[in-house]
């Protein structure tokens, strides 16, 4: 009885939607958007949504925040389904397994030559896969080097230029007596990365899906790694894995540790400390070049349309409204966050903002993760293996060696 | 007598249990049916089928149990959830079963006793479990503070193979116990005050009204809440992963980590089934023997 | 009296064990009327340098008081579902406790099964089924959900309280021509109360604080729950604590609330009346 019902009703809703088919749907379309953006960030979205619908009266935008830890799920659940949002922020390691799924809508015919051309290729690169393209680039980031003005220039140091320096230059601002260190390090293994792209390693290539998470390169930059505590002790010799990225935090903003490695997400956080009430204080510059050169991962979030989407081009328009360089430069002005246009840099509030300046120094040189649909596990596997070498529990060589074994694993299917 | 009369003749039982029956099966045992199934292929999210492509997955027989079995971590974090369930129930049930005969007395200020020892279990798990990592941070946190204040060395609590251990163990001793608590409390009430008198009157002390009238009749609720709390136990991922996520390096994983970590960051459903249904299988068993070991005690009067 | 002399000591270990149950607290506490740079410092400060009650004011208003309909869509379904949970298991437990059944033994097994199995893994054929169902985005497929997962606790619980009671009172009411139901209903369930108790205050928290399902069925933000709404302030490198605190104290009183309420009936004499003989 229930099926026959639903079958009428759907029958209705067919009938009464038949009129009139051209691009723009009858009545206001309402298209769904989820994003995974802070409270802070929210607040210059949800601005811009207004004055897009204020815009386009025909489209109601429908925008909701997901929270970050379980988006990826949600997504993937409602996608299963044919339920996912018109329009959605992808973390850029989500991309390509979505799209390996089937829940995305490729944008390759959407997206103009000068937009593409316009897009940080870095940033871009994480779009593409099997040859389309999946999203667009909303934000981005990379990993750099932040260091206290003033405690360098006490110190009578220059930011380091090279791995050999960063020891050096580390040495001078180190004092263990105090509770002073050059530089931390942390247990997780997204923060290795920078120097196993410095020491000639690498993590996967796409291309041939070879594994080089243990080729010399790398094992030489864990080592290395390690050594930083071990034998040249300019990190703090306790590890706490669960809450090294709040102790790093801590440290850096009270003037404990000088240098550290992290991202844009965390310049409001650390503006707000004791050392860098002059934002000035903050110097962001490149991670110091290793024997291979200079390493760095990219990170951001994409714009994607789902595959369960019925209004395609609106949902382009959106995404292209949001995207606009004078947008992305409100966000970056307002949140900190890096612009994935060229042109946005140019921009007041952009052009003129030394640390976004910075990190945009250090993206000219980073390296982009590899764009494949395990893209966000493979640091699942890494981080215990380096647990367990920074615990002394395995060598440099082994740790890596087992997690190029989780990552055959991985990539099996 | 026949399957009918049996039937017919405890009607008024069936029809009692009708209800909880019927939801049960759709929402509880049609999905853990369908994961014993799937522990048999090699479902993931790319062939498991979606509303756009068709499913692809295989049988694949006894081999992801093979996998599973045959895997050098999986003795290692077998021991480990063994280690994780005794102690923490062990706690679990000495603490709660100490403050319950502390609170069956009539005593001033019960009321404010009772709801602030209830306090671990109100507050919503992931904010405590955040708490407790920020007590065990091995520079700032509480534990530390303290133990360099009486001139102890700091202990690196959540990176130390045996620590880590010992801190996800107090997180959800801390966590579990007043639900035993509040439990065995209940089982304590349900004891009439006559029989109490009468033995007072008898001359019995307080000792022997403990062995002969509080534990015997206390029996059912405590044997049941502790059978259950070794069930929930084994399966307690959710503190282990959000205080230590498993770490350092897999040495407080437990089996139902593994089950979720294969379920929900890579969807590899066929492998997360297997797990489950190894834990079920360990569950099952151990039930089967408890139950029987304790047969004795379901008849009190 | 020899019981007077150790009440003091009775009130000593309690206060000490009750400083132990909250004291981790006390951190949530602290942050809560903390500004942000201050959540995590080196120091143990206890007692906040600037406290303020901003966090609690952008909880309560944020959104245009988006927290308030969190509020209403958790309570609701909270209390019902403690209410088909003790419709539902109590009548199941009784059975269990009163009546030799083929296939009592099973059933009782089949309670504990479902405990067993981490069912959380399955979220994605649940959530296909809840779709089927239409029960997605609506109170009831939540309140299902969260009964079914109290119910094997709730049985098990209740049949252990209903053992402990006297057969001898329902042959009683039985021989005084009361019918089956009817002993349950005026005889035994009174008896159980603190049982029913413990069964409820179960069946509210689980509700209460569960995060999984809820978050995987509702997919507009004004059915979510607290637990789900409140998810909002985790985020991809960094949690807003402050915030989340506040939202932390919020969600613990009307928990709070309800176990004083329900530990009134966590007494003794209710006793078992004309025993004798």
């Amino acid at each position: 009885m229930k099926q026959i019902i639903l079958l009428a009703f759907a029958l209705a809703l067919l009938l009464t939607s038949c009129g009139g088919k051209e691009e723009k749907a009858e009545g206001p379309t309402v298209l769904k958007f989820w994003h995974t953006m802070n409270q802070e960030e929210t607040i210059t979205l949800d601005g811009l949504v207004e004055t897009f619908m204020a815009e386009h009266p025909e489209i109601t935008i429908d925008a909701q925040v997901v929270p970050f830890s379980d988006a990826q799920n949600k997504f993937k659940t409602v996608a299963q389904a044919g339920d996912a949002p018109d329009v959605f922020r992808a973390e850029i390691a989500w991309t390509p397994e979505f799209a390996e799924l089937g829940f995305l809508t490729p944008l390759d015919t959407l997206v103009s030559p000068e937009d593409q051309r316009d897009y940080l290729p870095g940033a871009l690169r994480y779009n593409q896969y099997k040859g389309r393209l999946w999203g667009v680039p909303q934000v981005t980031d990379c990993l750099a080097l932040l260091y206290n003005k003033r405690l360098l220039q006490k110190a009578g140091v220059e930011p380091p230029a090279t791995m050999n320096d960063l020891v050096l230059t580390a040495k001078k601002l180190t004092n263990p007596g105090q509770g002073r260190y050059g530089f931390f390090w942390r247990g997780d293994s997204y923060w290795l990365t920078p120097f196993i792209w410095a020491f000639g390693g690498g993590l996967i290539d796409e291309a041939d899906g070879e594994i080089h998470i243990n080729d010399p390169g790398s094992v030489q930059a864990l080592e290395f790694y390690i050594a930083l505590r071990d034998e040249y002790g300019v990190v703090p010799p306790e590890v706490d894995f669960a809450n090294d990225y709040e102790n790093m935090l801590v440290g850096f903003k009270t003037g404990k540790y000088a240098m550290i490695f992290n991202g844009p997400w965390a310049t409001a956080d650390i503006l707000a400390g004791e050392q860098f009430a002059d934002p000035g204080n903050l110097g962001v510059t490149r991670i110091p070049q290793g024997p291979a050169g200079y390493g760095s991962p990219v990170g951001g979030h994409n714009y994607v349309i789902s595959s369960s989407c019925r209004n395609v081009p609106a949902a382009y328009q959106f995404i292209n409204y949001l995207n606009r360089a004078e947008h992305q430069a409100e966000l970056a002005r307002r949140n900190n966050l890096l612009p994935t246009r060229k042109s946005a840099y140019e921009l007041d509030g952009v052009a003129d903002n030394a640390i976004i300046q910075g990190y945009r120094h250090q993206l000219e040189v980073a390296n982009n993760r590899p764009v494949i649909p395990e893209g966000g596990l493979i640091f699942v596997d890494f981080t215990p293996n380096l647990q367990a070498a920074l615990n002394g529990k395995m060598t440099a060589q082994e740790a890596l060696d087992a997690t190029a074994k989780a990552w055959e694993q991985l990539l099996e299917r | 007598m026949s399957l009918w009369k049996n039937i017919r003749r405890h009607r008024l039982a069936y029809l009692l249990i009708l209800p909880t029956a019927v939801v049960m099966a759709t929402i509880v045992f049609y999905p853990l049916i369908r994961g014993v199934l799937i522990s048999f292929t090699n479902m993931n999210q790319y062939n498991m089928g979606s509303r756009f492509v068709p499913a692809s997955y295989r049988f694949v027989g006894l081999n992801n149990y093979l996998r599973v079995l045959a895997s050098r971590e999986f003795w290692d974090i077998f021991i480990q959830t063994i280690i994780w369930t005794v102690t923490n129930v062990f706690f679990h049930f000495t603490i709660g079963l100490g403050l319950a005969l502390l609170l069956n007395r009539r005593l001033k200020g019960r009321a404010v006793y009772r709801t602030l020892l209830l306090v671990p279990w109100a507050v919503p798990t992931y904010i405590s479990a955040f708490s407790w990592r920020w007590l065990f941070n091995s520079k700032y946190g509480f534990f530390n503070l303290a133990l360099k204040a009486l001139g102890a060395d700091p202990i690196p609590w959540l990176s130390h193979e045996i620590w880590a251990m010992v801190a996800v163990i107090a997180t959800n001793v801390w966590l579990g116990f007043p639900f035993m608590m509040v439990v065995l409390l209940g089982g304590l009430q349900s004891i009439p005050k006559e029989m109490y008198e009468a033995s007072e009157v008898d001359g019995c002390g307080p000792l022997r009204q403990f062995r002969s009238i509080t534990l015997p009749l206390l029996k059912p609720v405590a044997l049941t809440a502790t059978l259950l709390g070794i069930i929930w136990t084994f399966n307690m991922f959710n503190v282990i992963y959000l205080v230590t996520e498993g770490g350092p390096h897999h040495q407080t994983d437990i089996l139902a980590t593994f089950a979720f970590i294969e379920a929900f960051h890579q969807w590899r459903f066929g492998i997360a089934t297997t797990y489950a249904v190894i834990i079920l299988s360990i569950l099952l068993s151990f039930s089967f023997f408890y139950i029987r070991a304790l047969r004795g005690s379901e008849e009190i009067y | 009296m020899r019981r007077e002399r150790h009440t003091w000591l009775v009130h000593l270990v309690l206060v000490i064990c009750c400083l132990a149950a909250v004291f981790p607290i006390i951190w949530v506490l602290s942050t809560s009327f903390k500004p942000e740079p201050e959540v995590f410092s080196d120091r143990l400060n206890l007692l906040p340098d600037h406290s303020t009650l901003e966090n609690y004011r952008h909880v309560l208003t944020m959104k245009d008081g988006v927290f308030f309909i969190w509020l209403r869509n958790s309570t609701i379904i909270a209390l019902i579902t403690t209410v088909i949970s003790l419709f539902l298991s109590s009548t199941a437990a009784y059975a269990f406790s009163r009546y030799r059944f083929l296939g009592r033994r099973g059933g009782l097994y089949i309670f504990l099964i479902a405990q067993m199995f981490p069912g959380a893994i399955l979220i994605v054929p649940l959530y296909n089924l809840m779709r089927q169902f239409g029960l997605l985005n609506s109170f009831p497929g939540l309140i299902l959900a969260y009964a079914t997962v109290a119910l094997p606790f709730c049985v098990w619980m209740l049949k252990g309280f209903f053992d402990t009671i006297p057969k001898g009172l329902e042959e009683a009411a039985l021989v005084d021509g009361l019918s089956p139901l009817g002993t349950f209903y005026r005889v035994v369930l009174p008896l159980s109360l603190p049982g029913l108790a413990v069964t409820a205050f179960f069946s509210f928290i689980t509700a209460w604080n569960e995060f999984m399902f809820a978050f995987t069925f509702m997919s507009r933000e004004k059915l979510y729950t607290l637990p789900v709404g409140l998810r909002q302030f985790v985020f991809q490198f960094q949690t807003d604590w402050h915030l989340m605190a506040a939202a932390a104290v919020l969600i613990t009183i009307p928990v709070v609330i309800f176990f004083l309420q329900a530990q009134r009936y966590l007494v003794a004499g209710l006793t078992a009346g004309g025993v004798k003989g």
